[in-house]
């Protein structure tokens, strides 16, 4: 309203009063267009601010990157500290995440976010809830439960007062809810298809291990039924072969059980009992174990004299190169040479068991270790496990393993030993 | 007693050169009857008399009744405890043991040997191996028993004439050190069957080196760099890992 006053006080005419009330109307309608203007810029804006942070969620994949880009977001438009409280393990809330780091609520905030959580109402200035409260209570509503509270403490909470802005800031809580519940459901997805993928591992496994189990043994009993059903009509050559097969299947079948309890055994924590000692005890008894698989076929062995004593636990060594020179056996010709070196460098000793078989596949060199990987030779037995069982001992030893082709054709795998100190109290011998 | 049965040798059965001398005399405890079958038929086909027993409180009654030249014994028993079972035989008589165990067992192996057993054999083992080791354990303790050995041992071309402390490969003289031919004629002694760390040291460097096993070591490789063609794969002076070495015999 406009109240005006002649100077001279004389009575208006009714042709000025015409020409105010004209002028009333225009100067309303600037303030109308003013107010418009100035509304629709604020709205632009918002949509702007709301556009900005809306575009950061939906490119941030996990919870934890979203809620803090949400949280920046908020602090910046509103000027604001912002806190955001989500439930724990128990159910309990709990401040997950402060913008800027370091903000600090007070103790009574956490029970007024209790409340908005519990009754899904915003509390604090401007609202009909705690309207005492220097900080406002947000909560965080999914599409299917409240997912926290977001607790957002205004610089000037007048500011925060001003008409549309408690509104907008209602809008950003939506989208923040709605974009954690989007990556919250997502990550829920990848662990079930995690656990899927573990859960087909292990029938896969089981499989694969029944059918190894039950191979040899299917053998053994076919061949031992022969021979007690019908032995007499068996000329020696083919009673022969029958004994054979029960003496090699049974053998296979220890080696899958061996494994078996070796993978259990370093699983549940395997203690490496370190000796200092010369590497050709090991390779020495490695190869006498393996003696009879390696019959007819060229072994070269390459351990220069002056190599050191090196840390081991020899049982547990000589495990590694009975599986890598079992791999070999198995995956090579029959007449291919093996080579095992040795190689002193710095801190560490390098062994080598090299063969000249089809070498590895594209792709192999990295998953070989893993346990129950079987690599492209489908057709070769195994359980996949003597590989993970040589990269357990070994990393029980401080060293690492890995494989690779050779120049000219076949497989390398090399494994390291450190040198920790030097043994105190070792001379050479007498000479 | 069904579990506690005699089975008379065949005198046929055996062939020369493989069976034991006279017909030796073995006593098994063992709780696992499919064991004890396959232990009956190879032994009683190779001449042995043969005593089999299912526990360890039997087995010590059979020890003491049958005076076996040899006893196998399964270190895992329901009843008691197979080391304890060697520590009572040893009570009263110095018979060849042979222990029965599981391939990881390195402990339990290594405290049977030192307790006295004589040798072992991991399970599952060919009946070949058992049977080697039976008979240098027999071999071991019929030397022992007449107090003189053979003065000369040969072994492929390695040759140990132990009068004349004189040692040598193909008919090479090896030059080896003191230590070094102490090492050798220890594992003479022991041919064919293992002998421990903690055994060697003590015989050849005296009970205050018990727990330097790098001694041994070093002086082992020397030893077979000076005895043997290609010394990470020895022919006569074999490792067994976690456990002590092994004179190569027959």
């Amino acid at each position: 309203m406009i109240q005006l006053s002649d100077k001279s006080g004389s009575e208006f005419t009714e042709a000025d009063e015409a020409i105010l009330v004209q002028l009333a109307q225009i100067g309303s309608v600037a303030v109308e267009k003013a107010r418009l203007y100035e509304d629709t810029e604020r709205r632009r804006q918002a949509a702007e601010q709301l556009y900005a942070m809306s575009h950061e969620l939906v490119t941030t994949p996990d919870v934890s990157s979203l809620l803090m880009a949400g949280l920046r977001h908020i602090g910046e438009v509103f000027g604001s500290r912002v806190v955001v409280l989500l439930p724990d393990a128990g159910g309990d809330l709990a401040p997950r995440l402060r913008y800027p780091a370091t903000t600090e609520m007070e103790p009574r905030d956490l029970d007024v976010s209790r409340w908005v959580y519990e009754h899904r109402q915003i509390a604090g200035p401007g609202t009909g809830a705690f309207s005492a409260s220097r900080t406002l209570h947000l909560p965080l509503v999914g599409s299917r439960e409240t997912i926290g509270v977001l607790e957002v403490a205004p610089e000037h909470v007048e500011a925060l007062l001003a008409p549309g802005q408690l509104l907008l800031l209602e809008t950003f809580a939506n989208q923040i809810a709605l974009a954690v519940e989007r990556a919250t459901l997502a990550e829920q997805a990848a662990q079930a298809h995690l656990r899927i993928e573990a859960e087909r591992l292990r029938s896969s496994l089981l499989s694969s291990i029944s059918h190894d189990l039950r191979t040899p043994l299917a053998a053994i009993t076919g061949a031992a039924s022969s021979l007690l059903w019908r032995d007499e009509d068996f000329d020696p050559e083919i009673q022969r072969e029958l004994k054979e097969t029960i003496y090699e299947e049974a053998e296979r079948l220890a080696r899958l059980v061996e494994n078996l309890l070796d993978m259990t055994r370093l699983e549940s924590g395997i203690q490496a009992r370190k000796e200092w000692q010369p590497l050709e005890e090991v390779v020495g008894a490695a190869l006498a174990r393996l003696e009879r698989r390696l019959r007819g076929r060229p072994v070269t062995t390459n351990l220069p004299h002056d190599l050191p004593l090196v840390p081991i636990d020899d049982v547990l060594i000589e495990q590694v190169l009975i599986n890598l020179l079992d791999n070999a056996i198995k995956y090579t010709a029959p007449d291919t040479p093996l080579e095992i070196s040795a190689i002193p460098g710095d801190g560490a000793v390098t062994v080598e068991v090299a063969d000249r078989g089809p070498g590895l596949e594209p792709g192999d060199q990295q998953r070989l270790f893993e346990k129950f990987y079987r690599g492209s030779a489908q057709h070769i037995r195994g359980a996949g496990l003597g590989l993970a069982i040589c990269r357990g001992i070994i990393q029980a030893h401080g060293g690492t393993i890995s494989a690779e082709n050779r120049p000219r054709g076949g497989a390398v795998f090399r494994f390291t030993l450190p040198l920790e100190s030097i043994p105190t109290g070792v001379e050479t011998p007498d000479a | 007693m069904p579990e506690t049965m005699a089975t008379e040798a065949q005198t046929n059965s055996s062939s020369p050169g493989h069976g034991p001398s006279a017909s030796a005399t073995v006593v098994v405890i063992e709780d696992e009857p499919q064991i004890r079958r396959f232990l009956r038929a190879a032994l009683v086909s190779q001449g042995y008399r043969f005593y089999e027993a299912a526990t360890g409180r039997e087995g010590l009654a059979e020890a003491a009744t049958r005076q076996p030249d040899v006893i196998i014994l399964d270190l895992g028993l329901p009843d008691l405890d197979g080391l304890e079972i060697i520590r009572r035989v040893r009570e009263w008589t110095a018979v060849p043991i042979i222990v029965l165990s599981a391939r990881d067992q390195e402990g339990d192996k290594i405290k049977a040997l030192d307790l006295g057993a004589d040798d072992y054999v991991s399970k599952p083992f060919g009946v070949g191996e058992l049977l080697a080791r039976m008979r240098a354990a027999l071999r071991h303790a019929a030397i022992a028993s007449q107090q003189r050995s053979e003065p000369v041992f040969t072994l492929g071309a390695l040759q140990v004439d132990l009068m004349r402390r004189r040692v040598s490969v193909g008919g090479t003289e090896v030059h080896l050190t003191p230590i070094e031919y102490k090492l050798l004629t220890t594992l003479v002694r022991h041919a064919g069957n293992v002998v421990t760390h903690r055994q060697l040291l003590k015989e050849v460097w005296g009970p205050t080196y018990e727990d330097q096993a790098h001694y041994l070591r070093v002086f082992m490789l020397q030893l077979r760099r000076k005895l043997e063609a290609d010394p990470a794969r020895p022919r006569y002076l074999r490792t067994e890992p976690g456990v002590g070495y092994r004179l190569d015999a027959d």
